[in-house]
């Protein structure tokens, strides 16, 4: 059952005409906690989300209803390149924080440094951003896994990093006694996780927020080179648009992702004199391993990701258990018929661990006919090399752990099955075109930083040359963050909000 | 919700998928009956897709059928039409191609037909995969172990908690 003042296609007969102080477009990690610090100030506040609304008891690890009902395009959206990267974005009240592990890391110093250097960003060191790392932990409640909720995946992972001597440490979540159902990708069912539906978006509700669901933002509404209000329209449930819905707000926040966020920009005609609206696009390449063991690991029982193997971090990669259920394993394995059987009645041995890399090389989006932004993205020979040697070092590390077979993510590389076979991957040219990538960290597509002729917003997510439009979601980002973006998404957010409200009248609230 | 077209298999992609169906899954599908659910949830699949995808697929069916009959072992034959071993090397052909948009197609369709094949609840039974039993466990010991910190939370999220320094709007 939906919330009070949570609305959905259902309440919307006809035409609608809307007013409020501030207009939240999207109710994810930088949306929601907007709305949420904006309601609390006292202001009117609405929130448009283009996905329906969902409960915790509407959460079922039935994957495929999951990833229709909450997935952009189904999760089949994926950026074009050398190899295509296949990217899922949350389109849900409380975006990807519903789908999402819930890895809770602060930025790391190094990067909110480099913003502050390179992007001339003030007032952003790890000092100046620590009270908004802390309210943000409060309100999302941070915290270390119980020890009975790790799973043996993650034990192999740990006691494979301990016997190599790597630093292996146990994962920040965002949690309330998470007791490890592991299905974080479809939606908590115990309401553990406390994903913005369960945290910002109840707080901005109680403040006196109202949630529009199902309305889909066409365009920021502009009165010379000020946002006065968006225009929407409800979609239908075949996708397709029916009554308009015009909101009249004296501030927008634009926090629709960092694909989509650049998209309702440009459909609006506006254009940073940086060039620089929808470049730099990072998105942390993922790959995965599926080791096979002579043990029962059924990976499904455990938290997810309950530790971060951190040795290679430096390095620019990272580690984790991460458990996918077995229509995933299938649809990625390199096998059909009688053989993807023989791998399938295994699953109950799988571990399946992920890999993440810091990229280096920056994508971009195009936009096409109607505003509909297409991802573009090339890995870098760098970050190709990273994730080859990166998998060879998961890989050494599984079978420390006694796993009899590797399946890596590179087509045509074939099965491992001990440590010496990892020199075939060493040794051998591994095409780019070859390598399965994904992500759910996508960054960067409309920068912050203190010179217009270099950012699309200025330095606390005021859209540059346009008056009264922020920019709330991991967009923002300069850089990528090496690390789970959600907590660095939160924190900004917070701070440029904290930074509207302490001059309102600046900004004409 | 993310969109959903209204889309339908054709016939005739109807007819293809069933046999790709029977080359990629492993027969345990065709033992317990599966190949129709499976075919429906592929259908459901490319419903919720990008319409890019959707039309992308839908291309590569037809290039799939018809490419068959130019095939030296069953010249003539539409893809749809073959038998299961004739499916089989067929789809070999085209898994294992060194032709670029072959292979990727191959690949996708079995990675969306597989997907299909162990979402079938049947399936997974089969594996002994369990999840909604270990969510109920779960979900019971969770409330039965930490009730009082649940409770105490559901009163946190909406304590008032104002940021310092802050200027309330102005109302006239």
């Amino acid at each position: 059952m939906k919330p009070e003042r949570v609305f959905d296609r259902s309440d919307i007969t006809e035409d609608t005409e809307l007013a409020c102080d501030v207009v939240v477009v999207g109710s994810g990690a930088g949306g929601a906690t907007a709305a949420a610090e904006f309601a609390e100030a006292g202001y009117d506040v609405i929130v448009i989300e283009e996905g329906s609304y969902y409960g915790t008891k509407d959460f079922t690890p039935n994957a495929s209803d999951m990833i229709r009902k909450m997935y952009r395009g189904g999760g089949a959206t994926m950026a074009i390149g050398s190899p295509p990267v296949l990217y899922q974005e949350g389109s849900v009240v409380g975006g990807s924080t519903v789908l999402n592990g819930g890895m809770s890391w602060r930025t790391p110093e190094d990067i909110l440094d480099r913003w502050g250097l390179e992007a001339e960003i003030d007032r952003i060191s790890a000092k100046d951003m620590e009270p908004y790392f802390e309210r943000v932990e409060k309100r999302i409640n941070v915290a270390y896994q119980d020890p009975e909720s790790i799973g043996r995946d993650n034990q192999i992972l740990k006691e494979g990093a301990d016997a190599k001597g790597w630093k292996v440490i146990p994962n920040l979540r965002n949690q309330v006694h998470c007791a490890g159902s592991n299905n974080c990708a479809f939606g908590c069912p115990t309401g553990a996780k406390q994903s913005a539906l369960l945290s910002y978006l109840p707080r901005a509700l109680h403040y006196g927020a109202c949630i529009y669901s199902n309305i889909r933002a066409s365009h920021i509404l502009r009165d010379g080179k000020r946002a006065v209000g968006v225009m929407a329209n409800v979609t239908k449930e075949n996708g397709s648009a029916s009554y308009e819905v015009k909101v009249h707000a004296k501030l927008v926040v634009a926090a629709c992702g960092s694909v989509h966020t650049p998209a309702l920009l440009h459909r609006s005609g506006l254009k940073a004199r940086s060039g620089l609206l929808g470049k730099n696009l990072s998105l942390h390449p993922n790959t995965k391993l599926v080791a096979i063991y002579d043990e029962p690991v059924r990976g499904w029982e455990g938290v997810h990701q309950a530790y971060q193997v951190r040795e290679f971090h430096d390095q620019g990669f990272l580690f984790a258990a991460v458990n996918v259920p077995p229509s995933v394993v299938a649809l990625s394995s390199p096998y059909y018929g009688q053989e993807l059987g023989e791998l399938m009645d295994l699953y109950e041995r799988t571990l399946v661990a992920g890999l993440m890399v810091e990229d280096t090389q920056m994508g971009h989006l195009k936009f096409l006919p109607g505003g509909h932004p297409q991802a573009f993205y090339n890995l870098s020979d760098f970050d190709a090399e990273r994730l080859v040697r990166g998998s060879a070092l998961l890989a050494e590390l599984l079978f420390e752990t006694g796993a009899k077979r590797i399946i890596p993510p590179f087509a045509g590389v074939g099965e491992l099955t001990s440590v010496d076979e990892l020199r075939k991957l060493y040794r051998s040219k591994i095409p780019k075109s070859s390598m399965e990538v994904l992500t759910v960290h996508l960054m960067g597509s409309a920068c912050m930083g203190g010179d217009p002729s270099r950012s699309v917003t200025d330095m606390y997510g005021m859209v540059h040359d346009t008056e009264g439009l922020m920019v709330a979601d991991a967009s923002l980002f300069p850089t990528p963050v090496g690390v789970n973006p959600m907590e660095t998404i939160q924190a900004l957010s917070t701070r440029n909000v904290h930074h509207v409200l302490q001059s309102p009248r600046q900004y004409q609230l | 919700m993310a969109d959903l077209a209204d889309y339908s298999h054709p016939k005739p992609v109807r007819q293809l998928l069933e046999s790709l169906a029977r080359v990629i899954c492993p027969s345990r599908a065709q033992e317990l009956e599966l190949i129709d659910d499976i075919v429906d949830h592929v259908e459901l699949s490319m419903r919720a897709s990008p319409a890019g995808v959707r039309a992308a697929l839908l291309t590569g069916f037809s290039g799939y059928e018809l490419a068959a009959m130019v095939y030296p072992s069953h010249f003539g034959k539409r893809a749809s039409k073959l038998s299961d071993d004739q499916a089989r090397e067929y789809f070999h052909s085209w898994f294992h191609s060194k032709l670029g948009p072959q292979h990727e197609f191959a690949k996708g369709v079995k990675g969306l037909v597989a997907l299909a094949c162990y979402e079938q609840p049947a399936m997974m039974a089969d594996i002994g995969y369990t999840p909604q039993e270990w969510i109920d466990k779960s979900i019971r010991y969770r409330l039965q172990t930490y009730d009082a910190a649940i409770a105490k939370r559901a009163v946190d999220i909406l304590a008032p908690d104002p940021l310092p320094g802050v200027i309330g709007p102005e109302r006239s």
